[in-house]
């Protein structure tokens, strides 16, 4: 029961408090800016299975290495490797499977699997030494924060279409400047003070 | 020729793309948690600088050759590309980490992503394997050194103003200094402001040249078409 409340204790710090995009800006890239809810909730899904897995096989591995003195960037090469087996299953499933929703997966899977999100959650969830099931629900987490920080984006970017902007502004610059404004409206939201 | 200083920027353009025009973080959006997350210090950003050129220039080039092109399907070339990437980051972490090891624990999570920037990957994937091994050098190099000019100042801006010091030695005259660009959020407001002046600067460059061929009242010569005409493409 205890393991179960952890679980998702460390999703939901995962999507709200470590959000993945507002906090540590992980995976802002294009995706960000040229996605249409459909492709960002395919992406997102993708992104969640993916950390989900790979979550619990980096945490296998960082068992196995707990007593050794590894290197960040060695470390790095063990969680991609996770996440090279992860993508690995899901493209032969995928390959398998038939279906308009497997195969239009097969061309997002890449993207999805190979980016600063899904590593940087890897990275970061078995840095801090959790438990199994904080460390995979810490990893389920930052898939579901990740894509509703990108739907949440969305909206900002349909609403920001609207406005008149000075040219320079249009397109990536203003949103930027949107996930920047968001990013401090949740970092004060959470209670955090600027260093003095 | 009809419009001759505008096909000479246009040339110019092409044959820089990537430096300023065409610019990787700021015209492309790529690598963005690098620039706006490793730039709290300038001694960071050249630790990630450091990383991005020893790992990008060699996937890069590892993309460009032909039994790579001819022989790996699009599903396999990506976890090449990252795996690659990742053993050639492990030395230059060893390399670094006796040299600066305060920079390099305090960039965390931040260096090992080095691995799946998406400089490397996009590029890998529109020059490498579409384009000869010289021409994928000379895109590297330039998208690259677009790349390094943007950390290095965004770096310089918010050490300098959120430390009051450049490169960890302190800059005497600097009275305030403003905490809050050392978070996240500024330097994605910083990004956005800088991307934004890049493109009005790009835009006035542009536009000066094809009023002033305006004015010079060129006509095309007779048989010359500027619709078949490259020069008048970026």
């Amino acid at each position: 029961m205890e393991a179960i409340g952890l679980f998702f204790l460390y999703a939901l710090v995962a999507i709200f408090l470590e959000n993945a995009v507002f906090t540590r800006m992980l995976g802002v890239g294009r995706m960000v800016f040229l996605g249409t809810p459909k492709r960002i909730l395919a992406h997102g899904a993708a992104l969640t299975v993916i950390t989900f897995f790979g979550s619990m096989l980096s945490f296998a591995a960082n068992y196995l290495l707990y007593d050794y003195n590894v290197a960040v960037s060695l470390r790095a090469l063990i969680y991609l490797c996770c996440l090279t087996v992860v993508y690995l299953i899901l493209y032969l499933l995928c390959d398998r499977l038939p279906g308009k929703i497997f195969t239009p997966m097969k061309k997002l899977l890449p993207l999805s699997t190979f980016n600063c999100a899904s590593l940087g959650a890897l990275v970061l969830t078995t840095a801090q030494q959790h438990s199994f099931f904080s460390t995979v629900g810490f990893g389920l987490g930052t898939g579901v924060g990740y894509t509703l920080a990108l739907l949440l984006i969305y909206t900002g970017r349909r609403r920001l279409e609207l406005v008149t902007l000075p040219r320079a502004f249009k397109g990536m610059p203003i949103h930027l400047l949107y996930i920047g404004l968001v990013s401090l409206a949740i970092y004060g939201l959470i209670g955090h003070q600027l260093p003095t | 020729m009809y419009l001759q200083r505008t096909r000479k920027h246009n040339r110019l353009v092409r044959r820089f793309s990537g430096l300023f025009f065409d610019n990787p973080v700021l015209s492309l959006g790529l690598a963005l948690p690098l620039a706006i997350s490793a730039t709290n210090s300038l001694q960071g950003a050249f630790c990630v600088m450091i990383g991005m050129w020893a790992t990008t220039l060699p996937v890069m080039l590892f993309s460009s050759l032909p039994p790579v092109r001819r022989f790996l399907p699009l599903w396999a070339r990506f976890p090449v590309y990252v795996l690659l990437a990742v053993a050639i980051l492990i030395p230059v972490e060893l390399r670094l980490s006796p040299i600066y090891p305060v920079v390099l624990n305090s960039l965390g999570v931040y260096f090992p992503i080095i691995a799946v920037n998406t400089i490397m990957l996009y590029r890998c994937e529109h020059v490498g394997v579409r384009c000869g091994v010289l021409h994928t050098l000379i895109d590297g190099v330039l998208h690259l050194l677009g790349f390094s000019v943007v950390m290095a100042l965004l770096a310089c801006v918010r050490e300098l103003f959120g430390y009051g010091s450049v490169w960890g030695i302190p800059v005497t005259g600097i009275t305030f200094k403003l905490s809050g660009l050392l978070i996240p959020f500024s330097g994605c407001i910083l990004l956005a402001f800088l991307a934004a002046g890049s493109r009005y600067i790009g835009r006035l460059w542009r536009v000066r040249n094809y009023r002033a061929d305006l004015r010079d009242g060129q006509t095309p010569a007779e048989g010359e078409d500027e619709d078949l005409d490259d020069d008048l493409l970026i």
